[in-house]
C-alpha cells in the first residue's frame, strides 16, 4: 500500500500557525492600547480593512476556481486517454498465441509452394511429352510423302529430346537426394 | 512631529538596510527630512554611505553608552546625499555587556532619539538581525515596525521570533509600539517558491502587507559601489521606482490615518 505524502507547501508551515496566533495578540493589544470606544474614523478603517479582505479572498477564490477548472480538464483529458487504453486492450495478442498463429500460417505457406511446384513439374512433364509426340507424328508425316530422310532427322531429334529429359530428370533425382 | 520607524527582522540578508537606504531615498524626494540610525554592529549602512566606520568621530555606539553623548552630535550628512545619518562603529557589538548591568537599558535609545522627532519627518532605525538588547532598544524606541520578509520560507521564522519579542516590547515597554507593515522582499520572478511565499504572506498579515514588493535586482546590489541610494545612480530603475512605490504608499497610510 502507498503512503500519502504529506503536503509540504509553504501555506501549511507551522511557523504560519503560529505567527497567526502572535499576531492576533499584537492586534488585540493594539485594540486595547487604542482609545477604547471605537470613533467613526476607526470603524470606517475597520470597514476599509474588511473590504481589502473581501478582495484578497475573492481573488483567491476566483484563482482556486481557474485551478479547479485547469485540474478538471487534465482530469477528462486523462479519462479520454484511459478509456482509448481500455478499448485497445482486446486487440492485445499474446507473444506466445502469436507466434503459433504465425508457424501455423508459414506451414500453410510452404504445403502451398510444394503443392504448385509439384503440378509445376507435372506440366513441365506433360509439355515435353507433347513436344515428342509433335515431332515423331511430323516424323510420320513426311515418312507417308515420301520424304524419308526428312523424317529420319525428326525422328532422331525426338529420341534426342527423350534422352535430354531423361538426363535432366536422373539429375533431378540426383540433386533431390 | 516626526515618525520613528525600525526595519526589524531576525536573519541577515532580507533588506532591512537596502530598504532604510532607499526608502529614506525616496521619502526625501518627496520633501520630508530623514534621519537613519544605524544600529547594526555591522555597520552595512554606514558602509554603503560611503562612511568608513573606523573614521567616524562619533557613533550610536557612544550615543547609547555615554549620558553625555547626545544624538545630535553623531548626526553626519553626506553632501551627494539629501538624508541625515548616524553612524555606527564595530565597538557597537560591546553594547550589550555595557549596557547590560543599567538600569533603564531599554529606554537609552528612546531618550536620545525622542528629542530629534521634532526635526525630521521620518526616523528609521536598520536593526541587527538579533534579538538582543539594541533591537529591544529599538522597538522601545520605535512608533512602528517594518519587517522586511524576504519571499522565502526560512524567513517565517524570523518573523515569529520578532513578533514573539514585539508583543512582549508592547507589554513591558513600549505599548504604542505599532506594525507599520510587512515588507516583500528580493521576490524571484522566476521561481515558484516566491509566489507561494508571498501568498502565504498575504494570506497571514492580511492588510499588514505593503501592496508593494521588492523584487529582486541585481542594481540594489551595486548599492554599495556606489556608495549612495539607487535613485541617484539608477533613478530610471524599477527598483528605485519600487521604493518610490513603497514612499508612496506610506505617506498614503500616514494620510488616510490623520
Amino acid at each position: 500500500m502507498k503512503l500519502k505524502k504529506p503536503d509540504r507547501s509553504v501555506s501549511n508551515m507551522d511557523v504560519l500557525k503560529d505567527i497567526r496566533g502572535l499576531l492576533s495578540v499584537t492586534r488585540g493589544r493594539e485594540d486595547v492600547t487604542a482609545d477604547g470606544v471605537r470613533g467613526e474614523s476607526s470603524l470606517a478603517a475597520e470597514t476599509a480593512r474588511l473590504e481589502a479582505q473581501i478582495r484578497y479572498y475573492q481573488e483567491l477564490v476566483q484563482k482556486q476556481q481557474a485551478e479547479l477548472h485547469r485540474v478538471e480538464g487534465e482530469k477528462e483529458e486523462f479519462a479520454a486517454k484511459l478509456k482509448a487504453l481500455g478499448s485497445g486492450k482486446d486487440k492485445l495478442i499474446s507473444p506466445a498465441s502469436k507466434s503459433a498463429a504465425l508457424g501455423e500460417d508459414a506451414a500453410q505457406l510452404e504445403a502451398k509452394i510444394a503443392e504448385l511446384s509439384s503440378a509445376l513439374s507435372q506440366i513441365d512433364g506433360l509439355l515435353k511429352l507433347r513436344a515428342q509426340e509433335l515431332l515423331k507424328r511430323i516424323a510420320r508425316l513426311f515418312q507417308e510423302a515420301g520424304q524419308g530422310e526428312v523424317a529420319i532427322e525428326f525422328r532422331k531429334a525426338a529420341s534426342e529430346l527423350e534422352v535430354v529429359e531423361n538426363f535432366a530428370h536422373f539429375l533431378r533425382v540426383l540433386l533431390e537426394q | 512631529m516626526g515618525k520613528i520607524i525600525a526595519v526589524a527582522q531576525h536573519k541577515g540578508g532580507t533588506g532591512k538596510t537596502t530598504t532604510c537606504i532607499n526608502l529614506g531615498a525616496s521619502l526625501c524626494d518627496m520633501g520630508k527630512t530623514v534621519l537613519v540610525v544605524d544600529l547594526d554592529p555591522q555597520a552595512s549602512f554606514t558602509v554603503s554611505m560611503g562612511i568608513n566606520p573606523l573614521q567616524v568621530e562619533k557613533s550610536i555606539h557612544q550615543v547609547l553608552v555615554d549620558p553625555n553623548v547626545d544624538m545630535k552630535s553623531a548626526i553626519l550628512r553626506r553632501p551627494t546625499l539629501n538624508f541625515f545619518i548616524v553612524p555606527a562603529h564595530v565597538d557597537l557589538a560591546m553594547a550589550e555587556s555595557e549596557l547590560a548591568g543599567r538600569i533603564g537599558r531599554e529606554k537609552a535609545l528612546h531618550k536620545k532619539l525622542a528629542p530629534l522627532k521634532e526635526d525630521f519627518d521620518y526616523i528609521f532605525i536598520d536593526c541587527p538581525p538579533t534579538l538582543g538588547i539594541l533591537v529591544v532598544n529599538a522597538l522601545a524606541a520605535a512608533d512602528s515596525v517594518l519587517i522586511p520578509i524576504q519571499c522565502e520560507p526560512l524567513t517565517l521564522y524570523g518573523v515569529k521570533h520578532l513578533l514573539q519579542v514585539i508583543n512582549l516590547i508592547r507589554e513591558e515597554v513600549n505599548p504604542a509600539l505599532k506594525i507599520e507593515g510587512v515588507l516583500r522582499t528580493m521576490y524571484d520572478r522566476r521561481t515558484k517558491l516566491s509566489e507561494e511565499v508571498s501568498d502565504s504572506i498575504q494570506q497571514t498579515f492580511g492588510n499588514l502587507v505593503f501592496s508593494t514588493i521588492i523584487y529582486r535586482h541585481v542594481k540594489f546590489a551595486e548599492g554599495p559601489i556606489h556608495e549612495m541610494p539607487i535613485n541617484f545612480y539608477a533613478s530610471r530603475s524599477v527598483g528605485a521606482d519600487e521604493y518610490r512605490n513603497l514612499a508612496k504608499e506610506i505617506l498614503t497610510h500616514e494620510t488616510q490615518k490623520a
